[in-house]
């Protein structure tokens, strides 16, 4: 691959999509030298502080409605504020990739520190086995909640779990059948959680223990038969690759990119680590799947490290809602949308807001307000290449500084990454 | 406002319309009716002058299988059709949307009065003596939260189709989704069924169509742009009075800049009830829609997207919950375009991916099934009626079969937009000439 240019615009292309955007520290230089220390940080697997410091976030009875919608919020805003002071985004970044994927949401999980610990098990173990990450997210307290496991009994099994799991979380439509569902779900009935330690346990006499035939096995009775099923499924490694190549090598990820990755995948008995490194070889060797609309929450925590700006977290948890991204508020089990949904009018408006709030509470010495030129923005905000001549103009055009900001902060330069 | 009574039923001049309603509300399941469904306009005046032809078209029914099972989930070939030229063209119609995300249980909606319900539904079945009474059929009653809707059935202004879904149904959210978005179950989605309208009718404003709930792919089009709102509350500038130069330079980014600076100025002028609860989405996006529609002369489209219908667990309350809002917000919907004057112009129809399994699962709710449960409501319908069935005696793997194409829904909703039976424009963005359900 060619040196120079591109080498620029990979760094910076590899810091957005894995890292979390640089901050503001990071961003004095932008030159080739940085490649490999950027390939190093895309894969580096230390986990940070927990963003939460181990405070219980647990409902306390005595709560009132206000009480818990507070207590939700600030644990909400201590995970952004984790991203954005964090020196190993990439564990970061991957728990927030498996939040999106494995999706469960406080309104149905209710205690909000269900979510902590499922945020945590993300960042603990989202770089390992797939088959142990799904394990452990089937019987997770969050997810028993969200997609009603803990509700589901062998005299009725509840669907709901069985069927995300293959369609969503681990197969894709088209791999399974409505006998799998009704065989996984009996095969994973009997979870609950238990009522006074919050912890999930298998009880029995609520358990169906008939060996199930599930996706082509046979004797599948229990949660450990249904994840090693899924994880022997020939699907599994192309519909995993699939989905973490469309956030590093682009969303029109090539089949053979895919296909090479997903190879590498199964060859490492679904190490997630392994999958990471192959597609950050498949961008360091020149795969280009295109351009990516940062979601609201990745671009709002990469502006905040550029710029080093702390605004008022309750003003900005506010404005994501209008832009349609909260932390634990994922519209559906799918997750985010992705693409042109970000571009809609709503997310367009609410990206103005925080970028509004995100120059007002840059530090006053700070590169990205000092800049002299648009040359110099360009560099402080970790753009690669130059601006279009649209953007330069409109950039132009302005002299206050926190205003020039804003427009550079919303531009697609800086939104696409 | 003073309205037109609403036909009675087994009004003579619709023989075999009357004739369908006469066999669900005998049998409690539709038997197929060969030959053909004559749409006419009954006794009720329609509000404009574009439909106020008598007898409008035929439609054949092709392909009647067993008794139970109309023939009208396959795309028919329209016969010639009465038309009023240039109709299409002038028309200011409204149409809006509204999407119980999620799989709306259309078993406890409209419920049947048989047996066989209490039996699947050991914990679930609502109790008949509470049900919303139809004026027009015995056969069925409505869950007790519609009971808001009172005024517009008595009123004639509400149109049930029953067994609503695709003929190769998924149990599938996403896939279900796919298919009534895009209108083209089997292909690969690329643009919605609105979005082909929007295409299809040409270049307009940017509040021409709106998505309150969030953006959806409904609307998405090769070309027109629509404006998708998530909160309410937040669809707005902070700093617009004291950064102007921003704003402009803003505006110019983009087409998507401007239109959505368009927007905010006539989102400003809502003024929202400030008794509205957070369990209220329906009533609040519904309300917004109809002062949209009353104060920007542009508006054609609304969709209004919903989510909590996915009730696999203590769907009771739940339940209960969703449909009392999505009651009150129609009846308050209709009640401010009716005080706005805007009533004649506009019609609403709920869209759900699917309906849910029959049996209730162990844990109080229902997991996902096949076909539901959808209304047409505004005064644009004048044959207020059920079409279509639940039929708990011929049920596919244990969900309601589906028995109407979900693009008859779409072609009757779009013929009003366009103001045109038999909309040949209609034909067009769906690809093929569907049957029309006879409410309009």
């Amino acid at each position: 691959m060619a040196p120079t240019a591109v080498s620029t615009d990979l760094v910076a292309r590899l810091h957005r999509r894995m890292g979390l955007g640089r901050r503001a520290a990071e961003l004095t230089s932008v030159g080739s030298s940085d490649r490999d220390a950027t390939i190093a940080r895309s894969l580096d697997p230390t986990i940070g502080p927990d963003p939460w410091l181990g405070t219980d976030y647990t409902i306390d009875p005595s709560d009132n409605g206000g009480g818990r919608r507070r207590r939700r919020a600030q644990a909400i805003a201590a995970w952004i504020e984790a991203m954005v002071a964090s020196e190993h985004p990439s564990v970061e970044w991957l728990a927030w990739f498996w939040h999106g994927h494995f999706v469960s949401a406080i309104p149905e999980v209710k205690n909000p520190q269900f979510m902590v610990d499922q945020i945590n098990l993300f960042r603990e173990g989202g770089r390992g086995s797939f088959e142990d990450l799904t394990s452990s997210v089937t019987v997770d307290a969050a997810m028993l909640r969200y997609l009603d496991g803990a509700e589901s009994t062998g005299d009725a099994p509840n669907e709901n779990y069985s069927r995300e799991l293959l369609e969503l979380f681990a197969l894709g439509h088209g791999t399974f059948t409505e006998a799998d569902v009704a065989a996984g779900a009996r095969a994973l009935s009997g979870w609950t959680i238990q009522r006074s330690s919050g912890r999930p346990e298998l009880v029995p006499r609520r358990h169906d223990d008939t060996p199930q035939q599930y996706l082509g096995a046979t004797g599948v009775s229990d949660v450990h038969g249904v994840v090693r099923a899924v994880a022997d499924h020939p699907a599994v490694a192309a519909y995993i690759a699939r989905k973490l190549a469309a956030e590093i090598v682009g969303p029109d990820v090539s089949d053979d990119v895919v296909e090479r990755s997903a190879a590498s995948f199964r060859a490492a008995d679904l190490s997630i680590a392994a999958l990471l490194a192959a597609l950050v070889d498949e961008v360091v060797g020149g795969s280009d799947g295109g351009t990516i609309v940062s979601s609201p929450v990745l671009w709002y925590v990469a502006a905040r490290r550029a710029t080093g700006a702390a605004p008022d977290s309750t003003q900005a948890l506010e404005q994501l809602r209008g832009a349609g991204q909260v932390p634990w508020l994922a519209p559906n089990v799918s997750g985010w949308p992705s693409g042109a949904a970000w571009n809609s009018a709503a997310t367009i408006v609410a990206r103005f807001n925080l970028a509004r709030l995100v120059s007002k509470a840059t530090p006053a010495g700070s590169s990205a307000l000092t800049a002299a030129d648009t040359a110099a923005l360009s560099a402080a905000l970790g753009v690669p290449g130059k601006w279009s001549a649209a953007t330069a103009a409109a950039l132009d055009g302005l002299d206050d500084p926190v205003d020039r900001l804003t427009l550079a902060l919303v531009s697609p330069e800086f939104v696409n990454c | 406002m003073t309205l037109p009574p609403p036909s009675a039923p087994g009004d003579p001049v619709v023989p075999l319309i009357s004739r369908r309603r006469l066999l669900i509300g005998s049998a409690g399941s539709l038997v197929a009716v060969a030959g053909g469904i004559a749409v006419v306009s009954t006794s009720r005046t329609p509000p404009s002058a574009d439909l106020s032809t008598a007898t409008v078209g035929t439609v054949p029914v092709t392909g009647v299988p067993a008794a139970g099972v109309p023939a009208t989930t396959v795309p028919v070939t329209a016969v010639p059709v009465t038309t009023v030229p240039g109709a299409g063209v002038a028309s200011d119609r409204i149409l809006v949307v509204l999407q119980l995300g999620g799989g709306n249980d259309a078993l406890n909606t409209l419920v049947p009065v048989t047996g066989s319900y209490h039996d699947a539904r050991p914990s679930l079945a609502l109790v008949d003596d509470e049900l919303v009474r139809l004026p027009f059929t015995e056969a069925y009653g409505l869950h007790p939260a519609l009971a808001a809707l009172g005024p517009l059935l008595a009123d004639g202004q509400v149109g049930v189709v029953a067994g609503i879904g695709f003929d190769q149904p998924d149990r599938s959210h996403f896939k279900a989704f796919d298919m009534w978005w895009s209108a083209a179950p089997g292909e690969t989605f690329r643009t919605g069924w609105l979005g082909r309208w929007l295409d299809a009718a040409g270049a307009g404003p940017p509040m021409r169509s709106i998505s309150l709930g969030g953006s959806v792919p409904a609307l998405r089009a090769d070309v027109a742009r629509s404006i998708a709102v998530n909160e309410l509350d937040q669809f707005a500038l902070l700093d617009s009075d004291s950064a102007a130069d921003l704003i402009d330079a803003w505006t110019g980014l983009g087409p998507d800049q401007a239109d959505a600076r368009s927007a905010i100025e006539t989102f400003a002028g809502l003024t929202l009830p400030a008794d509205l609860g957070d369990a209220e989405p329906a009533t609040e996006r519904l309300l917004a829609a109809a002062q949209l529609i009353a104060s920007d002369p542009q508006v054609r489209l609304v969709h209004v997207a919903l989510t909590g219908f996915d009730t696999h667990s203590n769907q009771r309350a739940s339940h209960q919950a969703l449909l009392a809002d999505v009651a009150s917000g129609i009846a308050r919907f209709q009640s401010a375009i009716e005080a706005s004057g805007h009533a004649d112009r506009v019609l609403l129809i709920t869209t759900s991916e699917f309906g849910r399994r029959v049996v209730e699962n162990g844990s109080g709710g229902t997991d996902h099934g096949k076909a539901g449960v959808q209304f047409v409501i505004g005064r644009g319908v004048t044959t207020p009626s059920v079409f279509g069935a639940i039929d708990l005696a011929d049920l596919a793997d244990g969900d309601l079969r589906p028995v109407i194409d979900p693009r008859s829904l779409y072609a009757t909703a779009l013929d009003w937009l366009d103001g045109e039976r038999a909309s040949a424009r209609t034909d067009a963005v769906l690809g093929a000439s569907y049957e029309r359900l006879p409410f309009l």
